[in-house]
């Protein structure tokens, strides 16, 4: 899955527009994704801050040891939804097709986008998550996430009766 | 394995922060983690702009404030913080607080959902309002000072009651009192409808102007706006150091 992320990254920067410039990002495992910088710069606030730092983009390479190929790879995918279109509404439903069909990758993905600090792709992310959630009682949300219900029973108890009118 | 109870606080506390005050309320009951980060509070959603919720008037129940939230289309009965507040009437609110009058007229920021309360300065700090006491001590009345034309003075006599219901016409705020220190509330008071202002536990009241008839009030991006009986729109900009 990452390999043929890369090659359709790399072809299509290096095909349509050979004047770009590029850089290449490391994944946890190894794997190398060639970005266009204005693209990997126009999301990601660390990016764009090394770039700086390092005073050019000449054979840069970012290691992201926090990310793996196919969390980066859907990542990237996801940033060029979002490159294209110049209103969100595009990258708001393919993060909820992800979150309907891949919630364990959604949760590195988030993981990812704050790593890299991709704050607008992030809000937006929190946000289309935090809609799901909304009108959710308390055993919907743990159940649509898997989560289990670490408290006590009395933890419980308390925390119902501090908000009472909140779990009516 | 992803495993959502174990989500960083500081990613949690921002998809906490996108939900509205009920829901994050009850996802702070999922598990350990997601309780935590809704103490900590550092994205809490009061902070931002809600949907309006609205006060519902219930005189049997007078342990709690009823209120219904637009947007959820859900009534929600919340405890009263203190005894008597179901006497107090409402005179604004704003930004999650409720501007409240008690029986004898002592004002306060009321938060509903936290409990807190605001003192605001007396009435009778006010130039046109002073009061008449018992041999105790105690306030038993209001004298308030009505203008008519040009430089005729006259004065009223209020009761508690009385002056609850006609003196106090609207109060807005300008900020959240617990987030900002400057937070100013406004208010068009007595039967002339001056406009005054004053500090969230301030010493005193201050009138803007002599000129009366300000009908309503509201805050927008940093500024009082108010409006007259004869529609003069004005926008307000306050120092700081008037108050």
């Amino acid at each position: 899955m990452s390999t043929e992320s890369k090659e359709i990254l790399v072809g299509e920067s290096s095909q349509a527009k050979p004047e770009k410039k590029t850089i290449v990002l490391m994944a946890s495992d190894g794997d190398e994704f060639v970005v266009d910088v204005d693209d990997i710069t126009n999301q990601s606030e660390m990016i764009r801050n090394l770039i700086s730092d390092m005073g050019g983009t000449d054979g840069l390479q970012v290691p992201l040891l926090n990310v793996t190929a196919p969390v980066l790879a859907k990542l990237l995918e996801l940033f060029n939804v979002s490159n294209k279109n110049d209103d969100d509404e595009e990258v708001t439903q393919k993060v909820k097709e992800l979150m309907e069909a891949e919630l364990n990758m959604m949760i590195d993905v988030l993981g990812a986008a704050n790593y890299i600090e991709a704050t607008s792709f992030f809000d937006l992310s929190c946000k289309v998550l935090a809609d799901k959630f909304k009108g959710m009682s308390v055993e919907e949300v743990r159940e649509f996430l898997n989560i289990e219900c670490d408290f006590t029973e009395e933890e419980l108890q308390q925390i119902h009766a501090e908000n009472a009118w909140a779990f009516d | 394995m992803a495993d959502w109870s174990k989500l960083s606080i500081d990613i949690l506390s921002l998809i906490h922060g996108e939900l509205s005050v009920l829901d994050y309320i009850r996802v702070g009951a999922v598990c350990k983690q997601w309780n935590f980060a809704c103490k900590l509070k550092y994205h809490c959603p009061t902070k931002k702009p809600q949907s309006p919720w609205l006060v519902l008037p219930d005189e049997c129940d007078t342990t709690t404030i009823k209120f219904f939230s637009i947007l959820e289309k859900k009534t929600c009965n919340i405890p009263c913080p203190e005894p008597m507040i179901h006497r107090r009437v409402y005179i604004g609110s704003g930004h999650g607080w409720l501007v409240t009058v008690d029986d004898i007229c002592n004002m306060h920021l009321l938060n509903p959902l936290t409990g807190a309360q605001i003192p605001l300065p007396p009435v009778t700090t006010l130039p046109f309002v002073s009061a008449r006491h018992n041999s105790h001590g105690q306030i038993i009345e209001f004298v308030v000072e009505v203008p008519y034309g040009a430089n005729i003075i006259s004065t009223l006599v209020f009761s508690f009651e009385r002056m609850r219901c006609i003196f106090f016409q609207k109060a807005v705020l300008s900020a959240a009192p617990d987030v900002d220190d400057n937070c100013l509330i406004m208010m068009i008071c007595n039967n002339w409808k001056h406009l005054v202002i004053g500090r969230a536990r301030g010493e005193a009241w201050k009138c803007i102007s002599l000129y009366h008839h300000y009908t309503n009030i509201i805050h927008r991006k940093g500024k009082f706006h108010s409006i007259s009986d004869t529609g003069i729109v004005k926008h307000l900009e306050i120092g700081l150091e008037l108050v």
